[in-house]
């Protein structure tokens, strides 16, 4: 569960999130929408732990931890997963050999033993083939060279391997077309899990149609402005952001 | 600092220059070269760069060329007797044993070659003593580089015994070249290097005193990493090479020692030649190569490429010099660098298109990684182009770690540590990876990455996927 508490957040002395309290409850997926210099980057950063961002106060609990306590690298081994908006490429790095070290690594964190070449090419050669991964991907260099929806399902088979109690996905529809669309939301479907709490972070609600969400969060100006089913998703499509924008009466 | 005190400073190096030129130009006790004993043609030579050095001197921040690299320490050393020859023997084992698999490897102890086991040279290779060669009249000062200066003309003047080594036909194994010291605080190479019309070959350089250091006599002051006394030493190596028409040739040099190094090359590269450059520096007190490199056949092409890093407080600086002076030439250069903690690197390049050329082609860049912001980087690459026939491009960067990238890597589960000497060793790899050697490439590889903090375990990230 994913408790976040009345938080504040400074970028450059700028307030961006103004007190916003939200909780995800183990086995569900929640949505956060909203217009552009809302805050949703804002929030998937903060949760993951990169620098630069000033939590002023409030409070965020991964199953009762304090995730904000935490680096960025131990939030991953404490289970916190973001897919990117725009995935790094790193040449001359094999897809495999860097997974390999990043679950090897969060595993030792965890203080499990790491595993060996053959369970690990087992693994995940099972996990690539949840997003329809081909070999080829997996050996190549990290994101290097990839296509848009190649580099989101990438994304995808990467949270596969390190199952994160809080999976955030971070526009993760943006610049793919129907078909990447439809295999990186049978991955995420796939993915859902009762231990693991899903955040995704969209602009537009079509990501929602192939990713039903528990709830719908509409984040305004560092606030959750209104909350509710997956039907608001739709509701927004239609009317937009502006009722929201409008000063609260 | 203001010019006045800038020009001070300079007046008062160039009034010690007297003085120091005579000391690293003493001949050191013993001296064994006997002028009545050698070729008339290298004698002449002989006189001729020593009277240049005496009227030149050694260069100092006035020269635009050595504005960011003092040579003081080097100018502070006297010259000493040579070692004996059993000596070198042994360093010359030492530094053979660390090439195993090499097949052919020419050891340089203290800058003089010790004449390989017969047979050992494969066909087509040739090894002749620059004395000899004088006498057979087939040696050569490189074209662009007449009258001699600097380190070059010292060079001349006080090397004790040279090499050249001819190459004809087609070699698929490297050639390995391995300079050493027996300690001694000041010596000259001189080797030059002949790739005749059609040939092909890999000609690898290796600069690694430090790794016979464990048979340095405790002469010195500085104590090494592994506690080894290490005494301060020069080592002025100058490398020549011609390749012929239609030839080719891969020069790898890797500097990977705490000798004060200062190596010039000059490169004659004829007509549909094909020259690469690959040179990987991996720190030094002081560290400086001088590449000049002239197109001086059509259709000559050149490649140089470099990596570079540097920490502590070293100095590393990268001096490069491209001239096309025929027509339908291409050149292109690709320098990195890492520079950490009080680390200064300097890259200097020119490519230079003479006016009565067409059709040339010249690229050339620099990119940098400043890891600290106490360490330094001073670029400078430029075009001289005298003529309008010429496509061409250059190009410097300066910069820190993407934070992008480290963020994305550390939120996978690297530590901050791992992600950073990835990213580090992502940078450069690519330029060593380019080096067709396997042997040297791999040791490159780790030795890049020993350098890099939390660098263990780097390289199997890098591996190619069975």
């Amino acid at each position: 569960m994913l408790k976040i508490s009345d938080l504040h957040v400074a970028v450059g002395g700028t307030a961006i999130l103004k007190g916003l309290s939200l909780q995800i409850p183990a086995g569900e997926v929640h949505a956060i929408m909203g217009p552009n210099g809302a805050g949703k980057s804002t929030l998937s950063y903060v949760l993951s732990g990169r620098e630069g961002y000033e939590v002023t106060s409030g409070s965020v609990t991964l199953d009762g931890m304090d995730l904000l306590s935490l680096s960025v690298e131990q939030r991953a081994a404490a289970g916190v997963f973001l897919a990117f908006q725009y995935p790094v490429s790193i040449p001359g790095v094999s897809n495999l050999y860097f997974m390999r070290a990043a679950l090897n690594s969060v595993r030792k964190q965890r203080g499990e033993a790491e595993l060996d070449a053959p369970s690990f090419m087992r693994l995940a050669r099972e996990k690539a083939k949840l997003v329809e991964l081909s070999q080829d991907l997996l050996k190549r260099s990290v994101n290097d060279g990839f296509s848009g929806g190649e580099k989101k399902r990438n994304e995808i088979f990467q949270m596969a391997l390190l199952e994160p109690k809080l999976a955030i996905l971070d526009e993760t529809d943006s610049g793919l077309d129907i078909d990447a669309l439809r295999v990186v939301s049978g991955g995420v479907n796939a993915l859902r899990h009762p231990a693991r709490s899903m955040l995704v972070i969209t602009h537009y609600q079509r990501l929602l149609d192939y990713i039903v969400p528990d709830r719908v969060h509409v984040l305004v100006d560092g606030q959750i402005a209104e909350s509710g089913g997956a039907e608001l998703a739709k509701q927004l499509e239609r009317e937009g952001y502006a009722e929201h924008r409008s000063p609260a009466t | 600092m203001s010019d006045s005190q800038a020009s001070e400073r300079d007046s008062g190096q160039a009034s010690q220059h007297s003085q120091e030129i005579l000391s690293l130009l003493r001949p050191p006790p013993g001296w064994c070269v006997d002028a009545a004993n050698e070729s008339p043609a290298l004698a002449v030579q002989r006189t001729a760069a020593e009277r240049a050095l005496r009227n030149d001197g050694f260069p100092g921040r006035k020269d635009e060329d050595w504005r960011f690299t003092s040579v003081r320490s080097v100018l502070e050393l006297t010259p000493e007797a040579a070692a004996d020859l059993p000596t070198r023997e042994r360093a010359g084992a030492r530094a053979r044993a660390l090439f195993p698999t090499a097949s052919v490897v020419l050891e340089v102890v203290d800058g003089v070659p010790l004449v390989p086991a017969a047979g050992s040279l494969p066909t087509g290779a040739q090894l002749t003593t620059l004395d000899d060669a004088h006498r057979a009249g087939v040696t050569w000062v490189p074209v662009q580089l007449k009258p001699e200066r600097h380190f070059r003309a010292l060079n001349t003047a006080r090397f004790e015994h040279g090499a050249l080594l001819r190459f004809a036909g087609e070699h698929d194994a490297a050639i390995h070249v391995v300079y050493v010291s027996t300690g001694v605080a000041v010596a000259h190479a001189k080797v030059h290097v002949e790739v005749v019309a059609g040939a092909r070959v890999t000609l690898v350089e290796h600069f690694v005193a430090d790794f016979v250091a464990d048979f340095v006599e405790p002469l010195g002051q500085q104590s090494g990493p592994s506690g080894v006394v290490r005494p301060e030493t020069f080592l002025n190596a100058v490398t020549d090479v011609r390749v012929g028409p239609n030839a080719e040739m891969e020069h790898v040099r890797v500097h990977h020692t705490r000798q004060h190094l200062l190596g010039e090359v000059a490169v004659e590269v004829g007509r549909d030649a094909r020259y690469y450059s690959r040179v990987v520096t991996l720190g030094g007190p002081l560290m400086r190569l001088g590449l000049h490199v002239a197109l001086v056949g059509e259709g000559g092409t050149a490649t140089l490429e470099g990596v570079y890093h540097v920490n502590g407080r070293d100095h590393v600086d990268h001096h490069t010099l491209v001239e096309h002076r025929a027509s339908r030439c291409t050149s292109r250069e690709d320098y990195r660098g890492v520079i950490d903690q009080h680390g200064t690197a300097v890259f200097d390049g020119i490519a230079r298109v003479h006016h009565a050329t067409i059709l040339s082609e010249a690229h050339q860049q620099n990119r940098n990684l400043l890891l600290a912001e106490t360490a330094t980087v001073h670029t400078k690459p430029h075009l001289e182009i005298e003529t309008d026939s010429v496509v061409a491009s250059h190009g410097a960067t300066v910069g820190t770690l993407d934070e992008d990238h480290v963020f994305y890597l550390r939120s996978r589960g690297l530590r901050d540590g791992q992600a950073r000497a990835l990213l580090t060793f992502a940078f450069v790899r690519e330029l060593i990876e380019r080096i067709s050697d396997e042997s040297t490439r791999t040791r490159a590889h780790q030795d890049m990455a020993e350098r890099l903090p939390d660098g263990t375990g780097l390289l199997d990230l890098f591996r190619e996927v069975p």
